[in-house]
C-alpha cells in the first residue's frame, strides 16, 4: 500500500493540529508526544526489521545509549541537547556496526536473541556502573526553570510534541529514502538469499551494517529526545526488554513490517490501545494491563503474523470474492 | 584458597544451570523453536515449591517434585494450545509468540502473587560442609546433588528407553518418524512439557538459596540461553558442560573483576559462540 | 567499485593450480591445473558428483579450498569474498537457481548491475539484457512465478548485468527445449564475438557443450580425467569409462 501524496499531506496536517485539539498540558498532550516517539522508534526499527528482515529484540539498546550519552555530557560538561542529539547518535551508531559484526551470520531467532542479551548486558553494567550512570537510581536531566529552547526543555507540552514528530517524519523519510534506493535494494537482495547477493557483486557485509549502524543511530536520537522530554530515566527502564525493544518492534509488526506506513499505523492503534488498558484496568491492580497486553500481542500473532495491512488486505479480498 | 574456592561455587552453580538449561535445549533440539519464556517457567517452578513449603510444610526438595509435574502438564497445554499453531508460521511469530507468553507469565504472577520478594527457610541454610580448607554451603550442595540426579535421569530416559529413541528420532526427521508410526505432536508436546518442566525443577531445588518474585526469571534467562549456546542448542550434554562452564565463568569473574565487567564477559562469550561456533563447543549432535 | 578495465593484453583469464577442496574424508575437488583463454568457450562436463560445482563455488569464493589458487587476469583471487570476485570480473549463475523471489524479474536483474551503476542505469542494463536473453516480456512478474527455465534466463540477464569478463553457468540450459537452447547457444557465442565475453558452461546436454564449446574438461570424483576438444574427448576412453553406468550412454558423446 504505497501512502498517496494526498494521505502524506492529510496525515501531516492531522498530526500539526492534533496538539491543539488538547490541553498544551497535562496527559493527554504527553501521550500524543509518545505516540509520535514511538512510531519514530519503530521506524528506525523497520529499517533493520523491514527491510533487511533481522527482528531486533535489543533496540533499547541503543534508546538508553542515546539518552545515557546526552545526559551524561549535559551534566558533566553543559552541553546543549541539540548537540547531544549527534552525540547519543554517534555513540549508538557504533554500538550498532560493532554488534553487527559478531551477528553479521546470525538469522532469525539466533539474531533475536543476540540482540536480546546484548541489552540485558547494557541494562547490567548501567545498573553497576554508578559512577558514571547514578547505577539503579537512574540519572536525571537538570530542570532549568525558563531555560528555553537552548537546552531543549519547555514550559508547555506541545513543543514537544513537534520535536517528536519531526523526528517521525525525518526517520520515515530516511526509511523511504533507503527503501527506493540502491542500498534499499541491496537489503532486499540479501534479505532472499544471501549467496546469490554476494556473486553479484553485493557487499553483503557491508549492506547489513550500514542498515544495522542507520537503524541504531536513529534510535539513539530518539534515547536524546525522550531523555529530554521525561526529564528522568533508569535502567531498567530505557534498557527495558518489554517496555522499549518488544514495543517499538510490536508497533511495526503490527502496522506492517517493511512499508513506509507500517511503524506510524501500529503506533497510532496500539499506544492509544494501551492507554485504553491503563485506564481501565491498572485500578484492578499491577499487571493487568501488561497482561492484556500479552495477551493481545499473542492473539495477533495467532490470527495473522504479518500485521494489520496484511490482515485489513485479507478482509478486503474475503469481502470482494 | 580464593581461587579454588571460586572454582568450587562455580561448579555448584553451574550444575544447577545445567539442569535449568537442558530443559531449554531440549525444546530446541526437538521442536526448533527458541522458547523465550522459559526463565518463566523457572519462575512459576518456584512459586509452586514455595507454596508446597508455605501450605504443606514442604522442603523444597520434595516440592521440586511437584513443581516438576505442575510445570509438565502446564507446558504439554502451551504447547498444544498455542505452539503448535506457529511452528510453521514465519519466524517473527515464533518469536514473538513465546516473547508473548513471556509477558503473559510474569504479569500473571504479579496478579496473583503479587510483587513482594518471597523466600523460604529450611534447615540447610545455615549447614555447610567443609573439607581440604574449601566450603560449600549445604544449599548449593544439595541443589547440586539434585540436579545431578535428576541429570542423569534425563540422560537415561534420552539415550536407553524406547521413548528417549522415538524422540531422538522425531527431532531429526519428523516425516519419517511419521511413517514409522510416531505422532510428532504427541512427542512435541512431552518434549515442551519436560523441557520446561525441568527448568521449573531447577527453579525449585534452587529456592533455598535464591528469593522467588516475579521478575526472578529476568535474571536466568540470558544466562540460560548462553549455557545452550555453548553447548550447542538441542545438545543435552552440551548443556551440561555449557552450565558448569557458565557457573565457574561467573564464579571466576566475580573474583578478578569489578562489577561492572563482569556481565560483559558472560556476554563476551556468549556473543562469540554464536558468531564463530554457533553449533557450541562440543563436537556431535545428541 | 570495479578496478579500472586496464585491457589486459595477456591472453590468459583464468588460471587455477593445484585447486583442493575436502569435506572431513571426502576430496571432492582433487588438485586441479588449468588455464583459461580470453573468449574462450569451455565446457566442463562429468558425471553428478564429480565436482563441478564445487569447482565453481571455490572459483566464485563461496567456499575456501583446502589448498591451491585461483588466478583472474593474472591477480591472486584465492580466498577473495564474492563479491569481490565478482568485482574483478568474474560471475556465475546457481544450479537450482537462486532468484530473489518476492522481486519482480526486473528488479531481479538490476541488482547484478548495481556494484557500478546508478539506479536508473541499473534499470536501463536490465532491460537490455533480458532482451537478450528474450525475457524481456515478463519483467513485471515476480520471480517466484516464473517458469523453471524462465528463472534460469532471468538468472543469466542478471548475471551479465555485472559487466563480467568470464561468466560460470552452471546447468543453464537443463530445463529448456531444443529450440530454447539453440537461442542460448547463439547468444553465448554472441556475447564472445561481440564483446569478448568467456563462458565456463556446466551442462549435461551433450549436444550443447559439443557444438557450443571449443575445449572441455573432464572431471570425475573431483579429478581432471581428461581436456581436449569435443571430438578427442568424445574419443577419450577415460571419459567413456566414467560415463558408463551413468543414464549417459557413450553413444551420447558421439
Amino acid at each position: 500500500m504505497k501512502p498517496s501524496k494526498l494521505l502524506i499531506a492529510l496525515f501531516l496536517l492531522l498530526a500539526l493540529g492534533l496538539p491543539w485539539l488538547v490541553s498544551g498540558e497535562g496527559y493527554s498532550i504527553r501521550v500524543l508526544t509518545l505516540l509520535m516517539l514511538f512510531a519514530a522508534m519503530a521506524q528506525a526499527w523497520n529499517i533493520v526489521g523491514g527491510l533487511a528482515n533481522q527482528i531486533s529484540l535489543g533496540h533499547a539498546a541503543f534508546f538508553g545509549l542515546g539518552a545515557y550519552t546526552s545526559t551524561i555530557l549535559l551534566i558533566r560538561f553543559g552541553l546543549s541537547p541539540w548537540l547531544g542529539v549527534f552525540a547519543g547518535m554517534a555513540v549508538a551508531a557504533c554500538a550498532g556496526a560493532l554488534l553487527s559484526l559478531p551477528t553479521m551470520r546470525l538469522k532469525g531467532h539466533y539474531f533475536a536473541l543476540a540482540t536480546l542479551a546484548f541489552c540485558e548486558v547494557l541494562r547490567a553494567i548501567a545498573n553497576s556502573w554508578s559512577s558514571l550512570t547514578g547505577g539503579p537510581v537512574g540519572i536525571s536531566v537538570p530542570f532549568v526553570p525558563n531555560a528555553g529552547i537552548g537546552l531543549m526543555q519547555f514550559n508547555s507540552g506541545r513543543p514537544s510534541y513537534y520535536i517528536m514528530l519531526a523526528a517521525v517524519v525525518f526517520i520515515t523519510w530516511v526509511y523511504w529514502r533507503i527503501s527506493t534506493s540502491k542500498l534499499g535494494y541491496e537489503l532486499r537482495a540479501v534479505k532472499a538469499n544471501v549467496d546469490s547477493a554476494e556473486v553479484i557483486g553485493i557487499d553483503t557485509a557491508r549492506t547489513k551494517m550500514l542498515a544495522a549502524t542507520i537503524s541504531a543511530g536513529l534510535m539513539g536520537a530518539c534515547g536524546v529526545l525522550y531523555a529530554q522530554f521525561n526529564f528522568f530515566f533508569d535502567p531498567d527502564s530505557i534498557f527495558s526488554l518489554v517496555g522499549i525493544s518488544v514495543r517499538v518492534a510490536l508497533i511495526c509488526i503490527i502496522g506492517g513490517i517493511g512499508t513506509v506506513a507500517g511503524p506510524i499505523i501500529g503506533a497510532f492503534f496500539l499506544l492509544p490501545l494501551e492507554e485504553i488498558f491503563n485506564a481501565t484496568l491498572s485500578n484492578k491492580g499491577a499487571g493487568v494491563s501488561q497482561l492484556a497486553y500479552g495477551l493481545i500481542l499473542m492473539g495477533i500473532i495467532l490470527i495473522e503474523p504479518r500485521g494489520l495491512q496484511a490482515l485489513f488486505q485479507k478482509f478486503m479480498n474475503r469481502g470482494r470474492s | 584458597m580464593p581461587l579454588l574456592q571460586a572454582i568450587l561455587d562455580g561448579l555448584m552453580l553451574g550444575g544447577v544451570y545445567a539442569v535449568i538449561s537442558i530443559g531449554l535445549t531440549l525444546v530446541f533440539g526437538v521442536i526448533s523453536i527458541v522458547n523465550f519464556a522459559q526463565a518463566q517457567f523457572l519462575m512459576v517452578g518456584m512459586y509452586v515449591a514455595y507454596f508446597a513449603w508455605h501450605f504443606l510444610g514442604l522442603d523444597p526438595i520434595f516440592g521440586s517434585v511437584i513443581s516438576f509435574i505442575v510445570v509438565f502438564l502446564l507446558g504439554y497445554g502451551v504447547q498444544h494450545l498455542l505452539i503448535r499453531r506457529v511452528l510453521k508460521a514465519p519466524e517473527v511469530a515464533q518469536i514473538f509468540l513465546t516473547v508473548g507468553l513471556l509477558i503473559v507469565l510474569e504479569n500473571l504472577a504479579l496478579i496473583l502473587v503479587g510483587s513482594e520478594f518471597k523466600s523460604v527457610q529450611t534447615w540447610s541454610q545455615n549447614e555447610s560442609l567443609e573439607f581440604a580448607g574449601l566450603i560449600i554451603s549445604m544449599p548449593y550442595a544439595i541443589a547440586f546433588l539434585a540436579s545431578g540426579v535428576a541429570g542423569v535421569m534425563v540422560w537415561w530416559l534420552l539415550a536407553k528407553t524406547w521413548w528417549g529413541r522415538t524422540v531422538r528420532a522425531t527431532a531429526q526427521d519428523p516425516m519419517a518418524a511419521k511413517l514409522m508410526g510416531i505422532d510428532p505432536e504427541k512427542i512435541y508436546r512431552m518434549s515442551f512439557g519436560l523441557g520446561v518442566a525441568l527448568t521449573a525443577f531447577g527453579g525449585a531445588v534452587i529456592l533455598p538459596y535464591l528469593t522467588v518474585s516475579p521478575s526472578v526469571g529476568e535474571q536466568f534467562g540470558v544466562l540460560m540461553f548462553t549455557v545452550v549456546v555453548l553447548g550447542g542448542l538441542g545438545n543435552v550434554l552440551g548443556a551440561v558442560v555449557g552450565g558448569l562452564a557458565v557457573g565457574v565463568i561467573q564464579s571466576l569473574s566475580g573474583l578478578f573483576l569489578p562489577l561492572q565487567l563482569q556481565n560483559m564477559v558472560l556476554f563476551i562469550v556468549f556473543i562469540l559462540t554464536l558468531a564463530f561456533r554457533p553449533e557450541g563447543l562440543l563436537r556431535n549432535k545428541s | 567499485m570495479k578496478p579500472p578495465n586496464t585491457q589486459s593484453t595477456s591472453q590468459e583469464i583464468l588460471s587455477v593450480k593445484k585447486l583442493t577442496r575436502r569435506f572431513g574424508g571426502l576430496t571432492a575437488v582433487d588438485q586441479l591445473t588449468f588455464q583459461v583463454n580470453r573468449g574462450e568457450l569451455i565446457g566442463l562436463i562429468g558425471p553428478n558428483g564429480a565436482g563441478k560445482t564445487t569447482l565453481f563455488n571455490l572459483l566464485m569464493g563461496l567456499i575456501k579450498p583446502s589448498e591451491g589458487d585461483v588466478f583472474l587476469e593474472g591477480h591472486q583471487i584465492t580466498g577473495f569474498k564474492p563479491h569481490q570476485v565478482c568485482q574483478r570480473g568474474m560471475v556465475k549463475t546457481f544450479q537450482n537457481v537462486a532468484l530473489f523471489p518476492e522481486m519482480s524479474v526486473l528488479e531481479n536483474v538490476l541488482t547484478g548491475a548495481l556494484q557500478h551503476a546508478s539506479l536508473d542505469e541499473a534499470k536501463q542494463l536490465a532491460a537490455e539484457n533480458l532482451g537478450k536473453v528474450g525475457m524481456l516480456h515478463i519483467s513485471d512478474k515476480k520471480a517466484a512465478d516464473l517458469t523453471f527455465p524462465e528463472k534460469a534466463l532471468v538468472e543469466m540477464a542478471r548475471a551479465l548485468c555485472t559487466n563480467p569478463k568470464i561468466v560460470l553457468l552452471d546447468e543453464v540450459m537443463a530445463a529448456l527445449n531444443d529450440a530454447e537452447m539453440d537461442q542460448i547457444l547463439a547468444l553465448i557465442r554472441k556475447l564472445r564475438d561481440e564483446e569478448g565475453l568467456t563462458f565456463i558452461v556446466i551442462e549435461h546436454h551433450m549436444r550443447a557443450i559439443m557444438n557450443l564449446c571449443e575445449r572441455i574438461l573432464v572431471l570425475s570424483f573431483g579429478q581432471q580425467i581428461a581436456e581436449g576438444t569435443p571430438a578427442q574427448i568424445s574419443r577419450h576412453p577415460d571419459v567413456i569409462a566414467a560415463y558408463l553406468g551413468q543414464e549417459m550412454k557413450a553413444e551420447d558423446l558421439a
